[in-house]
């Protein structure tokens, strides 16, 4: 639950439709609120719409112009304290991480991603 | 000692660049100074070209063979003038002096191109070698995406079957599917394919069979991020016709049929059967959700999936101006 009670909402934003849905389902069966995009400028409609999401999980290659690097930080310059997981092929470029994020390489076990959520406990881990 | 070929590469300025003219020039001036100082310690008139053959060794490493060849062109120039006699003059005192130069000016020219040429193997070598890298690091991450792909339909499958055999079974042609629009994409080099090449993938273990019809429309072709999608559709529609629809041994028709309707690409599968009676499947579940999401669900595109008693339709629309075939 978020702070004031809500069910927290999760963006999951990965253009291979059969990860993202299976992430999806695993995050759902958890108790969350899930939302997905398959491309970081349909993640970036999320942030314009104003829809509430509490925690972002997205692969860093979108197949677009947005990676999830950018995505990140835009969502970070809307809402400084927001929970930021990244999965990706590739590996972690520190410079562009945003602080207290996660980097879970590909393959990722949903599990895994679903314990990293429960950990952030509605705040931004320390890095 | 290719490594240290490939350090003296990465600390050598690129031939033509300011850097490297400087470097050059810089070169040939010691060459030239160190002359001097050399007939002066000795004395006497050292070999006129004593210095420049090292100097142009190093200018046509450094600045590439045509900065040396300028350089064998200047050092004949200034030997000729300076230090050949009669000196301060052009004239040609016999034919030892002619030979000295026209001797210098061939062998210059030589190491000049040989140089050069082996500096730009070893630029080559360099360049090569950032493109083979690039190359591993792309295919580890497509290999994980596949990884993860596969992951996400072992999950799924592992959730609709009862029995491991059934898991193994499923799992299995999905993988094969899979495979299949690997080889595509392996051949097209990851480009946009050629939609006849993915229905030919795809279909092969389904085919020859008189009732899949395909007829053949326009050389239109499928963006590269789309064709495990569509191949894994049509892999599962292709599967259900078998198991449960036309394909079976009861009286029925597939036909696949595409074609190019303005910016726009369409495939579209037409499964009719002529046994009223066998009931609809259910039109949910992995093969539906395989289907359905072809495209991803991207903008300006459609999929359109039916399963009625008549039959089963699915239509895919796709825009083409992306279009880049291999």
């Amino acid at each position: 639950m978020a702070s004031d009670g809500s069910i927290i909402t999760i963006l999951v934003v990965e253009d291979e439709p059969l990860p993202r849905m299976d992430l999806a389902e695993q995050l759902i069966a958890a108790g969350y609120e899930v939302c997905e995009a398959s491309s970081g400028e349909e993640a970036l409609a999320h942030l314009q719409n104003g829809q509430r999401i509490d925690v972002l999980i997205t692969d860093i290659q979108l197949g677009g112009r947005v990676t999830g690097w950018d995505l990140a930080e835009k969502f970070r310059a809307a809402h400084a304290r927001i929970p930021v997981v990244y999965t990706s092929g590739k590996p972690p470029d520190h410079d562009r991480k945003v602080s207290g994020s996660v980097f879970f390489s590909k393959p990722v076990r949903a599990i895994d991603v679903v314990r990293t959520c429960r950990s952030f406990g509605g705040a931004v881990p320390d890095r | 000692m290719v490594r240290y070929f490939d350090r003296l590469q990465r600390v050598l300025p690129r031939p033509g660049s300011p850097a490297a003219i400087a470097a050059g020039v810089a070169v040939f001036g010691s060459a030239a100074l160190l002359k001097m100082a050399l007939d002066a310690a000795a004395g006497d008139n050292m070999p006129p070209f004593i210095t420049f053959y090292p100097a142009l060794v190093l200018i046509s490493l450094i600045s590439g063979m045509w900065a040396s060849l300028i350089g064998v062109a200047a050092a004949l120039v200034l030997s000729w003038y300076f230090w050949f006699p009669p000196y301060g003059s052009f004239d040609i005192a016999g034919p030892v002096s002619l030979s000295s130069l026209i001797t210098f000016a061939i062998s210059g020219a030589l190491v000049s191109a040989i140089v050069g040429v082996t500096r730009e193997l070893l630029d080559e070598h360099a360049a090569h070698e950032v493109e083979r890298r690039r190359i591993t690091r792309e295919t580890v991450h497509r290999i994980k995406n596949l990884i993860s792909v596969v992951q996400a339909i072992s999950t799924k499958v592992s959730r609709q079957t009862s029995s491991f055999s059934e898991y193994n079974a499923k799992f299995a042609s999905r993988l094969a599917a899979l495979a299949s629009a690997q080889d595509v994409l392996v051949k097209t080099e990851w480009e946009d394919a050629r939609i006849r090449e993915i229905i030919e993938s795809a279909l092969a273990p389904f085919r020859p069979n008189p009732a899949l019809v395909v007829r053949a429309g326009p050389d239109i072709v499928l963006p590269a991020r789309y064709v495990s999608g569509v191949s894994l559709a049509l892999y599962e529609l292709a599967t259900n016709a078998m198991k449960y629809g036309a394909l079976l041994a009861r009286p029925g028709s597939v036909s696949l049929t595409w074609q190019a309707t303005g910016n726009l690409g369409s495939l579209v599968w037409k499964e009719v059967h002529t046994d009223a009676t066998r009931p609809a499947r259910e039109n949910a579940g992995f093969g539906t959700l395989l289907i359905q999401n072809a495209f991803n669900r991207d903008a300006g595109t459609r999929v359109h999936y039916e399963v009625t008693d008549a039959g089963v339709t699915a239509e895919f629309e796709w825009p083409l101006e992306a279009a880049n075939p291999r």
